[in-house]
């Protein structure tokens, strides 16, 4: 997995949501234990202080939960937590956008409503087939 | 991660090791050198004639001054050698502070010294060796006692640690100051000249100091003081000595 | 493991550093950042204990530097101006290392040696530039001392071996860690290893923290003039440039934590840690174009 460098997002931040996405993805199930922060810094070579403060936001959010001396494990509610999380933060951000992008090209607000709409029906029409 | 302990006498001897080990050019220079003192030696020193009535008697004479001055020559100026920024830059590569350097360097000097007594030491029994199978008659004119012998190795090998300590501690001086150098080549200029017979010279009293003492104890005791001095004031000029400016 | 106050180093004709504040932690990576003549091989120096400082405190195990045996044990210095006998080839140096260091990790060593292909025959003196960095390098993970200093190690190493470099010396540290400093000018390239930056600008302490706190110290503003003066005027102006009249873009020090959403009519772009790193040390207002601009109109 490559980092952006220049993205709005810190390194550790990027760290935090990829494993989330692992956790999301099934590779984590509750009560497993989670990479260490020197596991994750072998594995992205990155400095394992910055792999640390990605961990400790996953710990912040109750995704993650602490054993003295042996480390960081899932929480049973982590999935909710994530999704959850992900809800609030990037589906709101994506909809700014959005909303941002329509004003931009001038789009009237009921015409994106029946953007959303269509987009809607054709993933519902996706799922069905 | 736990801190190294360092002890300075192992510091020491692990900076007299290396430095046994790396500066392989001294070991050359002192085979060639003596092999040129040798050589020189062996064309003798003297001769004289005495043409007489229905007789005569020519003697040639021998002496081991050349190998001895070849030796000190090598240590004066390899000593000098050691104090020049290469080496002393080598050292700090490595674990060393300057007291474990000052102390290293003077232990290497001694260890120097060593060699160069015992080389020369074989290189005058070598010359008896060939002028024996050279020439055949040879009158010895030096006592050989056990005990002379070992008072005579004994007192070059101080000698030879004396002119590298003084080599040493100049060295020291220049690196520090690099105009001293040339006033120290003025200073030898100026009082240096030895002239033979003119036994006022400074330096000649210098010399003389040291050389003419008959008392084996009294000449070490002279000795040791002077190399201690030397020590002294080579520490102090190296003392405060910044390395990779 | 290293403190600093007020630490200055003069020389007969100028100051290398002047008044330098900062504490270092033990078992940290710090990455030492400046400009050409900043004064950051002369901290790494001082703190190796080869140059003896004019003024101020240095405490390097909370020891003095320039006299301590301790520190002297315990720090390798490795930069390209490394002095290293020359009659005696690589293995031997090597061994007389292994000497001198007692966590030496030998078969380390060769392992890397081999992996670089340096042959241990060879001379330090007949190696190309980038292979004796290589070969510096090596000295400095097998040496394993609790204070590693590499000034700018990477000199000559084409980019395959400067990413193997990087990445030896991270996996040393994840399984001996130690106190690292290292300074680079390719900050792009470490940045991600280091946990912290420490800037020296002028000769002293310009800022010390981390590098996501360095990235989101600066940011650049795009938009209308008004807007983006206004945004300018309450935090740090280090760069300004019209665009096309009535656009503006200016690079911007945050003094505190900007709430982007607050200024829907500016364009926010990040930048990254070289380029923050850049716009805080650069002294000229519009950089180098200026200089051309300058000169233009003469």
């Amino acid at each position: 997995m490559k980092f952006h460098e220049d993205s709005d997002v810190p390194i550790y931040v990027q760290v935090a949501e990829w494993l989330e996405n692992e956790i999301l993805r099934g590779q984590f199930e509750p009560d497993d234990k989670m990479y260490s922060q020197y596991q994750l810094a072998d594995l992205f070579t990155i400095n394992p202080a910055t792999a640390g403060k990605g961990l400790s936001i996953l710990f912040d959010h109750d995704i993650l939960y602490k054993k003295r001396g042996l480390g960081m494990f899932v929480t049973s509610y982590a999935r909710d937590v994530i999704l959850q999380k992900r809800k609030s933060e990037k589906l709101t951000a994506l909809v700014n956008e959005i909303v941002d992008e329509a004003e931009r090209l001038e789009v009237p607000f009921d015409e994106l409503i029946d953007m959303l709409k269509r987009a809607k029906m054709k993933n519902t029409g996706e799922r069905q087939k | 991660m736990s801190l190294n302990e360092a002890s300075l006498f192992d510091v020491v001897k692990k900076q007299i090791r290396f430095k046994m080990k790396s500066y392989t050019g001294i070991y050359h220079s002192l085979i060639i050198l003596q092999i040129l003192g040798l050589f020189v030696a062996s064309m003798g020193e003297g001769s004289m004639s005495e043409p007489g009535f229905g007789r005569s008697i020519s003697v040639q004479s021998f002496g081991s001054g050349p190998v001895v001055a070849v030796t000190a020559l090598w240590l004066f100026i390899n000593t000098l050698l050691l104090t020049t920024r290469a080496y002393r830059e080598d050292d700090f590569t490595f674990v060393s502070t300057r007291w474990s350097r000052q102390l290293a360097n003077f232990s290497f000097i001694a260890i120097l010294a060593t060699l160069g007594t015992a080389t020369a030491f074989m290189g005058t029994n070598a010359l008896k060796v060939i002028l024996f199978w050279t020439i055949g008659e040879l009158i010895m004119l030096n006592n050989l006692s056990f005990p002379s012998i070992v008072e005579s190795l004994v007192v070059l090998f101080a000698y030879l640690v004396l002119i590298a300590a003084v080599a040493y501690t100049i060295g020291s001086i220049v690196q520090r100051r690099k105009w001293l150098g040339i006033g120290i080549s003025l200073l030898f200029i100026l009082f240096g000249t030895v002239s033979i017979g003119y036994d006022t010279t400074s330096i000649n009293v210098l010399i003389y100091f040291f050389m003419i003492e008959p008392n084996f104890l009294v000449l070490i005791l002279k000795l040791v003081s002077a190399i201690s001095l030397l020590f002294l004031v080579s520490w102090m000029a190296s003392d405060n000595q910044e390395v990779r400016v | 493991m290293i403190e600093c106050k007020k630490l200055s180093k003069r020389y007969r004709s100028h100051f290398a550093l002047s008044n330098l504040d900062c504490t270092i932690r033990e078992n940290t990576i710090t990455g030492v950042i400046g400009r050409n003549g900043a004064g950051k091989t002369t901290f790494m120096k001082l703190v190796a204990g080869y140059l003896k400082k004019t003024n101020g405190e240095l405490r390097v195990m909370e020891e003095n530097p320039f006299t301590s045996l301790k520190v002297s044990a315990n720090t390798i210095f490795i930069d390209d101006q490394m002095s290293l006998p020359t009659s005696l080839n690589l293995g031997e140096l090597l061994d007389s290392f292994a000497m001198f260091y007692p966590k030496w990790n030998g078969s380390l060593a060769n392992e890397l040696m081999v992996y670089f292909q340096l042959p241990q025959k060879s001379y330090v003196q007949n190696l190309s530039k980038g292979m004796r960095s290589t070969f510096q390098a090596i000295i400095g993970f097998a040496a394993r001392c609790p204070l590693t200093i590499y000034d700018e190690p990477t000199t000559g190493m084409d980019s395959a071996v400067r990413k193997d470099f990087y990445r030896a010396l991270l996996k040393d540290y994840l399984a001996f860690p130690r106190t690292i400093l290292l300074s680079s000018h390719h900050l792009e390239e470490i940045e991600n290893l280091l946990e912290e930056v420490l800037i020296i600008h002028n000769q002293q302490a310009f800022l010390h923290m981390s590098v996501s706190e360095l990235k989101e110290s600066v940011v650049a503003v795009k938009g209308d003039k008004l807007a983006v003066d206004h945004f300018v005027a309450m935090h740090g102006k280090l760069a300004y440039h019209e665009m096309v009249p009535g656009t503006v873009m200016a690079i911007v020090k945050v003094h505190n934590h900007v709430r982007r959403d607050d200024f829907p009519e500016l364009t926010f772009t990040n930048l990254t840690a070289n380029e923050a790193f850049i716009y805080l040390t650069d002294s000229q207002e519009g950089g180098i174009d200026r200089v051309f601009e300058r000169s233009q109109l003469v």
